[in-house]
């Protein structure tokens, strides 16, 4: 009997534990989901801008291509300096308090081909190290008179305890040479790279007994200069080469899968600025575009290229440092500058050649830099938006990540997405969207009904348009496996000829019809 | 024997059934052993057909048709509840021979739903907001209370009036408590525009390990013989169940709301935010603000009671009253009165008027049958309404008592 009530027990709680069939229903929904403006200024950034001159509007593109630091050339390496101080008889005795000295000793830098009298420290250390091989407690004083800072060079007192000829003592001390002056000139002020030291060596005053000392007993000091980063420097700085390319990706234009669009007018400025105190010869060797997709390549054809030129060395007016600077202008009547840029290359490459000091020291040793010196090489391209757009195509390629959507349960049974814009931009739009899976293959195709439609010239009146976008039913039950959206927009120009207004925007908004199963 | 009484567990059980309003009697006999199995399924509505409240719990399409025959039903404001229980009751008499008290152990599986809405919100929950567009929707006010449950209790029973107390464990299955305080949506006919006006709350507990928050609580059951009018001795049933504290240690989310929005669409930096997953502000932007602090809940306890009829009375009729209240929900109190007629001495009838809940007057009946060392009880609160497809409610109830 017991075993039977037990059965029913099991029969009836598994029969409260399951639900034939889902609860489920169909609802509608509409919502907003996007409201916004672009306009030419959201095209601006840190390397664009928009202008307004005589002509009309104009895009500006400016891109410094190559900085060249002085610093990053003219450069103290980390140096050791040694000195080394022993008597001249095989042997003395020496009374307590006694001094020796060893005065104005020159030191000589290697610097390569530089020649400099003065530099200021922005960072480095200097370590000094003793050896003492007497057997009496020694005092040393060094001074470099070379190293300035507020008037006062350096100077240290160090003691040594006593030592030995095979076991000396040592004593040492850093120092932090931030904002030092050195003055390399040696002694007369008539030489370069050159450190000048003092040293002092005094036995123990307050010894009771006299120190025997042999010419084995070799004081020895060690000046080690480590890590100096000049930010001024003056001197003659050497007959410097420099030969460099450099590459430019612009990644917008990578993202133009097809069209292409007509310019006139647009110019570029090459602009080389100089303002360190030497002279310098420069020669731009080539300057090219390259398409990378199809690796189509356009090179730059100017007169001035290939050219050696000169720029003249900046120059000071009272605590003003001028620069001087070459411009390059380079247009439709003098280089293929057009051709060029509608080429829509997406890298750049530039090659140039710099030669500091080109015929050797002819200023007597006065080239000079600054923390602000550089010699630049900067670019700027100027486009009027008076740009013609033939099917010209962008594609982007952006995450979106739909796999928390669920796969099964509560789902979207169909939708469309509704693009309402109001365009006063002399330009037709077509969009398509392409979504993809983690491997990049295209689950679903989305194209407008139709383009979002320019404004004509002939009209007052901002262009409004309405597209839709419907995926397809089956879209729907693959939804999660969305990880990509490509967005490809094609433009065409409502007409030829036609700027395109500063105050140009376009206002839309993106709204959404959809059908949900709720299923639980 | 045993199929029948199988069957009969089928068909009381299987819709899933809380306390029984059945009426009972009086038994002071002394018993060794006694099993009670209980079950209650309610089903209440004050605007919902039984046809589409059964889809809706049970499973099933929901046509689009079934759905605005529901929505020019609803009033202003309507509310919906399912209360469904099934108990077993093990009581021993013997286990302290020299005593008057004997041990009940029980256990039981216990939901209790409650859903204040008004028209609107019913709408939008099942046509979605396409129907409403250029007309604001009014959601206030709108509740929702709900909790699942399994207890386990032990307890001590009187060995002759059977009142008795237990202490429960309860182990929560789930549990929220929602309350829409103001709720107003508009989106315009272009759907491009969504003026949204809601301040709220919400506490939810959705378990999402193995891992249960558990409660404490008490049950009493007292049998207290009072005078009625005509000076006769009569015997009330006080009842007072689920009484305790839910603790919500674990996976409780809490939300309030006060925001006043209007929305046309996210800019292409919000959306690419969104996209990148940088919506750490989002939320407060919304003025909805969230935290996981641990929260006491008092569990959906209610309080019963019912007039005790005696087995033995020689009149044929005999009246039967009670009611029922639950403290802690929007419940309103139920109370019910009637009559029952003793067919023979082993079958009783009764039937009685019922008003609650729902702000509607029903009508309630159940047979009590006794035989042997058996006792059975089916009956429903809600007759009328129960057999309809478009009666707004279910009502099913049964005892069974066997006693050695």
């Amino acid at each position: 009997m017991n075993k039977k009530w037990l059965l029913y027990f099991i029969l009836l709680f598994s029969l409260f534990a399951c639900r034939k069939e889902t609860t489920n229903w169909d609802s509608k929904w509409s919502f907003p989901i996007l409201k916004d403006q672009l306009n030419l200024k959201d095209l601006v950034t840190d390397s664009l801008s928009i202008v307004n001159d005589t002509n009309g509007y104009k895009l500006i593109y400016e891109k410094n291509l190559y900085r060249l630091k002085l610093s990053e050339f003219i450069k103290i390496p980390d140096t050791i300096i040694l000195s080394e101080l022993a008597i001249n008889f095989p042997s003395l005795t020496i009374n307590p308090g006694t001094i020796l000295s060893e005065k104005d000793v020159e030191n000589q830098l290697e610097i390569g081909d530089a020649e400099l009298k003065k530099i200021k420290v922005k960072k480095g250390t200097i370590t000094i190290t003793f050896l003492n091989p007497l057997t009496t407690k020694t005092y040393y004083t060094i001074e470099i008179p070379s190293f300035i800072k507020n008037g006062i060079p350096v100077k240290q007192t160090l003691m040594a305890e006593k030592g030995s000829t095979s076991n000396p003592s040592s004593v040492k001390s850093t120092l932090d040479l931030s904002g030092y002056t050195v003055d390399l000139s040696g002694v007369n002020n008539s030489t370069f790279n050159t450190i000048v030291t003092n040293f002092d060596m005094q036995l123990d005053p307050n010894a009771t007994t006299a120190t025997k000392v042999t010419n084995k007993d070799i004081t020895r000091m060690e000046i080690q200069i480590s890590d100096i980063q000049i930010e001024y420097a003056q001197g003659y700085f050497g007959n410097l080469h420099i030969q460099s390319s450099n590459e430019l990706p612009v990644e917008s234009i990578r993202k133009i899968t097809s069209g292409d669009f007509k310019l006139s007018n647009a110019h570029v400025e090459l602009t080389i600025k100089n303002s360190c105190k030497l002279m310098a010869k420069g020669e731009i060797s080539s300057l090219t575009s390259t398409k990378t997709s199809e690796g189509s390549t356009i090179t730059f054809k100017n007169l001035q290229l290939n050219n050696p030129f000169f720029i003249a060395p900046a120059y000071t007016e009272g605590d003003q440092l001028i620069g001087s600077d070459k411009k390059f202008t380079f247009d439709e009547n003098n280089s293929n500058i057009l051709p060029f840029i509608e080429n829509l290359g997406d890298l750049y490459k530039i090659a140039y050649t710099f030669e500091l000091n080109p015929y050797g020291n002819l200023n007597g040793g006065w080239d000079e830099f600054f923390p602000t010196s550089e010699i630049s090489l900067n670019l700027k391209t100027i486009i009027p938006l008076n740009i013609e757009l033939n099917k010209l195509t962008f594609q982007d390629t952006l995450k979106l990540d739909l796999s928390a959507y669920p796969s099964s349960g509560s789902t979207i049974k169909s939708g469309k997405f509704k693009l309402h814009c109001e365009s006063s931009f002399p330009i037709d739009a077509s969009v398509s969207l392409f979504l993809m899976d983690d491997s990049k293959n295209i689950i679903e195709k989305i194209s407008g009904t139709s383009f979002i439609a320019g404004k004509s010239k002939f009209s007052n009146e901002n262009k409004i348009s309405t597209v839709y976008f419907t995926p397809t039913l089956q879209f729907f039950s693959k939804m999660n496996t969305v990880r990509y959206i490509v967005v490809k927009t094609t433009f065409n120009s409502v007409e030829k000829s036609y700027e395109i207004p500063y105050n140009g925007k376009i206002d839309f908004q993106l709204s959404t019809d959809f059908e949900t199963n709720i299923n639980y | 024997m045993p199929r029948l009484t199988l069957l009969l567990f089928v068909i009381i059980l299987l819709p899933i059934s809380s306390q029984v309003t059945l009426p009972q009697f009086m038994d002071t006999t002394l018993l060794r052993h006694e099993i009670l199995i209980q079950g209650k399924t309610d089903l209440y509505s004050s605007s919902l057909q039984n046809g589409f409240s059964n889809k809706l719990f049970f499973g099933g399409n929901l046509t689009a048709n079934e759905i605005s025959n529901q929505i020019a039903l609803q009033d202003k404001h309507n509310s919906i509840g399912l209360e469904a229980n099934t108990e077993i009751e093990y009581r021993n008499y013997t286990i302290f021979p020299k005593k008057n008290w004997g041990m009940l152990f029980k256990s039981s599986a216990n939901t209790l739903n409650s859903i204040h809405y008004t028209k609107d919100l019913f709408g939008l929950v099942f046509q979605g907001n396409s129907a409403y567009l250029g007309h604001p929707m009014q959601l206030n006010p709108s509740s929702l209370q709900s909790v699942s449950y399994i207890k386990f209790g032990v307890g001590f029973i009187h060995k002759k009036t059977k009142s008795n107390f237990s202490f429960n464990i309860f182990q929560l299955e789930n549990y929220a408590n929602s309350c829409l305080d103001y709720g107003a949506v508009y989106v315009n006919d272009s759907s491009n525009l969504t003026l949204i006006d809601v301040t709220g709350s919400s506490t939810t507990y959705l378990p999402k390990s193995s891992q249960r928050n558990i409660g404490f609580g008490i049950d009493l059951d007292l049998k207290i013989p009072i005078t009625n009018f005509n000076d006769k001795k009569i015997h009330l049933n006080i009842i007072a169940k689920n009484f305790g504290i839910g603790i919500l240690t674990k996976d409780v989310q809490y939300y309030s709301l006060d925001t006043n929005y209007i929305f046309q669409g996210f800019t292409l930096n919000q959306l690419g935010a969104l996209l990148s997953n940088k919506t750490s502000n989002t939320l407060q932007n919304l003025k909805i603000y969230s935290n996981h602090t641990i929260r006491f809940t008092p569990l959906l306890g209610f309080i019963q009671f019912d007039k005790l009829n005696s087995q033995d009375a020689k009149t044929r009729f005999q009246s039967i009253f009670g009611g029922r209240m639950y403290p802690s929900i929007s419940f309103i109190p139920y109370i019910y009165a009637g009559i029952q007629l003793k067919c023979t001495d082993k079958i009783w009838i009764g039937i009685h008027e019922n008003y609650g809940i729902t702000n509607t007057l029903r009508t309630g009946l159940y047979v009590k049958i006794i035989g042997g060392k058996f006792g059975l009880n089916l009956g429903t609160e809600n007759l009328i309404d129960s057999f309809r497809s478009n009666g707004k409610g279910r009502s099913f109830q049964c005892k069974l008592q066997w006693h050695i």
